[in-house]
């Protein structure tokens, strides 16, 4: 809900973005889905960004519901809401600027509760987990594929492009500063961008033992910060990934195992 | 282990889970196409050379321009890319429409995409009328003029420096 009103606040929801274009990707699930042609009518029609909004923010609380309450539908709330937020991400991505990569968690983290079962929650929690370290660790592997992590004006570039409409408007204030001193420094740059490549690749402690979860949240979190502060993008949707790492430890005896 | 205790409860329920592993790393390996929720998840893992020329939009507004430092990260994104979305939209459609099309038509899937389901284009009037709503939202006041330049920049000197003129590049005119 924080992270939705985030969303609301900044006018980046389906109703209020009211969107008169958008714009594809080489994505099959995508392409696929836009067969039913709802991007058209949802560009043509406000009551249906409407509806599309409220039910966006209306099924994890449902779902919320459902589980505390331990409700015989549970495991269909968790389908809808996975499928929904499924389609709900794609749309927002296709009209907005917000990466679809910003909504997986809100996709993959549902089905955690989709046993009624404890040993089957214990199974379905560590198979996200194991997703969620996958898309953490591929993203360090990445940096050495492409070579990135082998440049040393990496982090330099980076900043320069994420933040070049703010450095052209005010070189001077406090954060244009922050930003020129680190593209100017390009080994101090360089080292947060390794740091950051060595976290990623750390995830794939998690694959073989859980004592470090913690360890994994703190990068996460990290990350979290970093990404808003500095990078100025709101990776919030994400917190609840965390969760993975947070109630990880719980002992296998308690889930019957 | 994990999968072989998840292998003795669920055998397809592990099996699933190594598919969608195998998937993962095989999209991954291809980077090409990309099936949702299976992406690659690069996070800046491309090449971002220090000397590329940067692209800044600026936007007038009467005698002035806007002021991006003065805006929060959620507006000044939403100027910078609605700006970068309506530059490239139509070709970008065209040509994922096109690769998609080909991609799936060995599957029925392919006969069954339309074009002017995946190419519409938005005229120049409404898009004028929507982007000038947007400034006027976060500018907070009303707007039905606005002219946007592209303003090129060059590292050097170990600084951003402007390189040529501006060039304008698109006026947006809308009805008050």
């Amino acid at each position: 809900m924080l992270s939705f009103g985030w969303y609301f606040y900044y006018g980046l929801t389906l109703s209020k973005v009211n969107p008169v274009l958008f714009v594809n990707r080489l994505d099959f699930t995508r392409n696929i889905l836009m067969l039913t042609n709802l991007q058209g009518m949802l560009l043509k029609y406000f009551w249906l960004r409407v509806s599309f909004d409220v039910i966006y923010c209306l099924l994890p609380i449902l779902l919320a519901f459902a589980v505390l309450k331990e409700k015989y539908y549970t495991k269909w709330v968790v389908v809808v809401t996975i499928l929904y937020n499924m389609c709900y991400g794609i749309f927002m991505a296709s009209f907005t600027y917000i990466s679809l990569d910003l909504y997986i968690a809100w996709f993959y983290v549902p089905f955690v509760f989709y046993s009624n079962t404890a040993k089957g929650y214990y199974f379905s929690f560590h198979s996200i987990r194991i997703v969620f370290l996958l898309i953490f660790f591929t993203a360090g592997i990445w940096k050495i594929r492409t070579g990135a992590i082998f440049n040393t004006d990496q982090m330099s570039g980076i900043l320069l492009l994420q933040h070049k409409q703010y450095l052209a408007g005010n070189p001077t204030n406090w954060f244009s500063q922050l930003v020129y001193f680190l593209v100017q420094h390009s080994y101090y740059s360089y080292v947060l961008y390794l740091l950051g490549t060595i976290a990623e690749l750390a995830f794939i402690i998690g694959f073989f033992t859980k004592k470090y979860d913690k360890w994994l949240m703190v990068a996460f979190l990290l990350f979290f910060i970093a990404d808003y502060f500095l990078m100025r993008i709101n990776y919030s949707n994400w917190m609840v990934f965390a969760g993975l790492l947070y109630f990880s430890q719980l002992k296998k005896e308690k889930y019957e195992i | 282990m994990f999968l072989k205790e998840f292998y003795t409860y669920r055998p397809k329920g592990a099996i699933l889970l190594v598919a969608f592993i195998i998937v993962f790393v095989f999209l991954n390996i291809k980077w090409g196409a990309v099936a949702f929720p299976i992406n690659v998840y690069g996070m800046y893992s491309g090449k971002y050379p220090l000397q590329d020329t940067q692209w800044v939009y600026k936007i007038k507004t009467g005698e002035s321009f806007v002021d991006f430092t003065s805006l929060s990260m959620a507006e000044r994104d939403k100027l910078q890319y609605s700006l970068d979305f309506y530059g490239k939209y139509k070709s970008n459609n065209v040509i994922v429409f096109n690769t998609m099309k080909r991609v799936l038509s060995t599957l029925i899937i392919g006969k069954l995409m339309e074009e002017e389901k995946y190419t519409p284009v938005a005229d120049s009037i409404q898009y004028a009328r929507w982007f000038n709503h947007l400034l006027s939202d976060i500018l907070n006041k009303e707007i039905h003029s606005c002219e946007i330049y592209t303003q090129s920049y060059v590292w050097q000197m170990n600084q951003l420096n402007p390189v040529a003129t501006p060039q304008k590049k698109y006026q947006f005119v809308s009805e008050p």
